[in-house]
């Protein structure tokens, strides 16, 4: 049905131009700040428009696509796909981002560290567009859980405010143990449709759906969906998210990647939908997300907990919606998304305006802002308006069309529909209380003090909030362009009702205008709710549920793994050595004995062969590694023991040079080198005396080392009866071909197994950072006088500084 | 020196591992006579910031093959000056290698520095 266009470049190029952004934009700490805000936007701009050109294919219903291989071999491929409902996410990412961008350049002011939340932004947004515009699952995956990351960056901005660290690190667990969820239900879901291509399974939705592992994967992804869009019970992480900057909440935790998860609920409609589990589960876990929300908000005083709190109960709306299904669902979750996103993020914008400009979020302490800000006052009342669903605005469509399609829903329908009315009875009463508290009435002493935001941090009010209005007035073309063909991603049909100016005198907006009332009293009864609710929970301990379920186990962690690892690791590095020797033996042995008898002939009759072919310079090198090693043994000094093994590593690196190895020679050469320095500094902190193990714990010791050498020396020779692998013969012929290289050993390592050298090089990367920690990390205590234990003496409780690590 | 064994090793030995080694060898060389301190200032970038670099030079040096339409990480040359077929070649794998050279260099200083700071105390 949907003719497919080739994208060119643009697909991919809008998600990597964030990403570049977001490189760039490290280095603008030196601009001016005007130069920054309007500088700041430019990336987005250019992913908005990119994305904009295609409007009109979508809109006639077509689908933009460039596929991208990856590792074909593998069947790994990028596939980015744009589609309705791709088009109407991607355009508020990008659209917003814009405005946010720009915001977040005037919110951050001078901070020193705002290009890292600049950066950490544009990596968001690359993320979010590449998890819009994906058809691949395990792109789509990878993207989703690159969000999380940068959404933990972002949150934990503050770094030095332990609410912050402790915020970020609760979204991260959350976020992240749903993502694990997620991915065990896309590879089950990967594996049931026979491919990871998303518009490709919808050939296959009747295979799918019938499969065994079918109730599992509904159960993963559900789960996967909820934690990231603040689902009850995992919806206690959103409203901690707000110790993140003003910008950060505007973006992420209203507009945009709270919705990822009901964009994905969204994208696996055509797969996943249809039985009754479906949309029971949707209908009441969104209804009860929408209570909880709602109700809780009525305890906050602050402005963006009320936000936050109400965008739960926002997400929850959306979540039944697709419960709901059908053609009028998807189109009202789609208008709502679309309403949402507008009125939400300029009501955030709005409260971080009023932070910065007059110091205070307290609901109590504001009021009569609108004399000192008029602009931000206009936004806000028009956003507030759209919030509490008055005809003329966006939010009063989808409000409306919600209600409908609600009520056909078997079973569930009039909770749900309930649930909605009290819902946005309570985003009224929010909306009033911005408006007719905060900026109305009586300016308090913090009004007195505050003045209008720049104009960098009223773009986005004012714009989002105009919007709203635009887009009702303009409700045909916002219906044929942009949630029309979104809607078609979601469900097949057509849906009753468009969006309009206005709908009929009808028992909904009769649920409506109950809502108003509720959303009028509710507002007058706040104050004394608030105070009430707030005395209940202040008591006392802190109420039981899933956050407090989920502290306790942070706070748990840190004490339980200290007492395993008590137990199990002494802190003496020679037992650890121990440890892994052995269980080398153990494992080795236990591999050759399984291999068979037959490996015993063939050593004696190697061993016999090269008996012949030693020269003189290889006799003396040998000679000189063995007497070496044996120093090293029994060196009575550490510094004479690293020496020894210096020279056994050189002479080794000698040996490599007369087999005609120069690379690994030089590489030997220069490790060792490096290794004795790297002793040599460690040394100095070592305690002045060593632990000599009794007689029976060295003949131990010395037994599992010999054991280990000729264990070594047995694998070494019959590897070497093996016929010369084919691979490596390969690679020497192909190497100057192929590889444009005459040095096989850098053509193997770079160009033909590049992506082993790629694997390496961040296991070093990690290394380093292991180092770091266990030499910064320790305490800072002058080192006690210890002294020497009796010579038979095994100390088993070490002293602090070595368990610490 | 450590620079000319990078760019040596496709035809001879040498090669990101070893000139990262070297380059390593001798910083240590200068801190040993100069302190640490001054072999920071003489870095002028952090270690760990040459370790990312380095992690991020080599990971897209496998993008632009991605961005023609070929599997990630197939290596593309050039030849420098464009019109001379038998002038310096210029890769990707070279852009990769340079990656090896940061992250081994990055490593080591790293660690090295570190020990030495912690000697002092």
């Amino acid at each position: 049905m949907a003719q497919e266009k080739m994208g060119g470049l643009s697909l991919a190029s809008s998600i990597a131009i964030p990403f570049l952004g977001a490189i760039l934009v490290a280095f603008a700490l030196r601009l001016p700040q005007r130069v920054t805000a309007v500088l700041l936007p430019l990336p987005a701009l250019a992913s908005f428009l990119l994305l904009l050109q295609h409007a009109r294919t979508i809109a006639a219903g077509g689908v933009v696509s460039e596929p991208y291989n990856w590792a074909p071999l593998l069947g790994l491929s990028l596939n980015l796909r744009l589609d309705g409902l791709g088009l109407l996410f991607a355009l508020l990412i990008a659209g917003i981002g814009v405005l946010v961008m720009a915001y977040a350049g005037g919110y951050m002011g001078s901070d020193p560290q705002r290009c890292r939340l600049f950066s950490f932004l544009y990596m968001f947004m690359g993320a979010m567009l590449g998890m819009a515009l994906s058809d691949n699952l395990i792109a789509l995956f990878i993207f989703w859980e690159i969000t999380s990351v940068t959404s933990f960056l972002l949150i934990g901005y503050k770094h030095r405010y332990e609410d912050s660290r402790r915020s970020a690190l609760v979204a991260l667990t959350v976020t992240a143990a749903g993502g694990l969820v997620l991915l065990a239900g896309v590879i089950m879901l990967g594996l049931a449709a026979g491919t990871y291509e998303i518009s490709a399974m919808v050939a296959n939705v009747d295979a799918i759906q019938a499969h065994p592992t079918f109730p599992a994967i509904l159960t993963c992804i559900f789960i996967g969906c909820f934690t990231k869009s603040a689902q009850f019970p995992f919806h206690f992480w959103l409203p901690g998210a707000m110790a993140a900057p003003t910008p950060v909440s505007a973006y992420l935790h209203s507009a945009t990647m709270v919705k990822a998860g009901v964009f994905l609920l969204a994208r696996l409609s055509p797969v996943l939908a249809g039985s009754a589990a479906w949309t029971t589960t949707l209908v009441i876990v969104g209804s009860l997300t929408i209570l909880v929300g709602a109700g809780l908000a009525l305890l906050k005083a602050d402005l963006k907990q009320l936000l936050a709190y109400s965008t739960v109960a926002s997400l929850g709306v959306m979540v039944t919606l697709l419960g709901a299904g059908g053609a009028d669902g998807a189109f009202a979750a789609m208008a709502f998304l679309w309403a949402h996103a507008l009125y939400k993020g300029a009501l955030f914008m709005v409260a971080g305006s009023v932070d910065h400009e007059s110091g205070t979020r307290d609901t109590r302490l504001l009021g009569g802002l609108w004399l000192k800000m008029p602009y931000t006052g206009t936004a806000a009342i028009l956003a507030g308006l759209s919030f509490i669903g008055l005809p003329l605005f966006a939010g009063f469509a989808a409000k409306e069309l919600t209600l409908k399609s609600l009520s056909p829903v078997a079973n569930f329908g009039g909770i749900a529909i309930a649930a909605v009315v009290f819902g946005s009875a309570v985003g009224g009463a929010i909306a009033l209380i911005l408006i007719g508290r905060v900026f109305a009435g009586k300016p308090t002493d913090a009004a007195r003090q505050a003045h209008e935001a720049p104009w960098s941090m009223r773009l986005g009010p004012v714009v989002l909030s105009v919007a709203g209005i635009f887009f009702a007035l303009n409700a045909t073309n916002l219906e044929s362009w942009l949630i029309l063909p979104a809607m078609a991603s979601i469900s097949l049909g057509d849906p009753t009702k468009g969006l309009q100016l206005f709908y009929e005198f009808d028992r909904y907006l009769g649920f409506s205008a109950l809502g108003w009332l509720a959303a009028v009293g509710l507002f007058y009864a706040y104050p004394s709710v608030r105070e009430r609710g707030q005395r209940i929970t202040d008591r006392k301990r802190p109420t039981p549920g899933p956050e407090r379920a989920l502290n306790v186990a942070l706070d748990g962690l840190a004490p339980f793994s200290g007492a395993i690892i008590r137990r199990i690791q002494s802190g003496y590095l020679r037992r650890y050595v121990m440890i892994c020797a052995a269980t080398l033996i153990a494992l080795i042995s236990v591999g050759l004995l399984l291999r068979g008898p037959d490996w015993q002939t063939l050593d004696l009759t190697y061993l016999q062969s090269i008996g012949s072919e030693f020269s003189v310079h290889e006799l003396i090198i040998c000679t000189v590694i063995i007497v070496a090693s044996i120093m090293a043994v029994v060196a009575s000094g550490r510094l004479t023991a690293v020496a020894a093994l210096g020279i056994v590593g050189f002479s080794v690196a000698a040996i490599y040079i007369l087999y005609g190895a120069p690379d690994l020679a030089l590489t030997q050469f220069l490790v060792e080198t490096l290794t004795v320095v790297i002793f040599v500094l460690v040394f100095y902190h070592l305690p002045k005396y060593a632990v000599v193990p009794r007689k029976t714990k060295k003949w131990l010791e010395a037994s599992i080392a010999i054991t280990v050498g000729c264990l070594m020396t047995a694998l070494v020779l019959m590897t070497n009866i093996e016929p010369a692998s084919k691979v490596s013969t390969w690679h020497s012929l192909n190497s100057y071909e192929l590889g444009l290289g005459r040095n096989v050993v850098n053509v193997i390592l770079v160009d033909f197994r590049v992506m082993d050298t790629l694997g390496e090089i961040v296991v070093l990367g990690v290394a380093a950072l292991g180092v770091t920690a266990l030499l910064k990390l320790r305490p800072r205590f002058r080192r006690r006088k210890i002294e020497p234990p009796a010579d038979a003496v095994v100390i088993q409780q070490a002293d602090d500084e070595e368990v610490r690590s | 020196m450590s620079l000319w064994l990078l760019l040596r090793g496709h035809n001879e030995p040498g090669g990101g591992f070893s000139g990262g080694l070297i380059g390593a060898i001798a910083l240590v060389v200068y801190m040993f006579g100069f302190g640490p301190e001054a072999t920071r200032r003489v870095l002028s970038v952090r270690p760990m910031t040459m370790i990312g670099l380095g992690m991020f030079f080599a990971t897209i040096s496998g993008l632009l093959a991605f961005f023609l339409g070929a599997p990630y990480l197939k290596a593309y040359w050039t030849v420098l000056p464009p019109w001379n077929p038998d002038g310096y070649k210029l890769g990707t794998p070279l852009l990769f290698d340079i990656g090896v050279y940061l992250v081994v260099v990055g490593t080591m200083l790293n660690i090295i520095l570190l020990l030495d700071e912690e000697r002092k105390e």
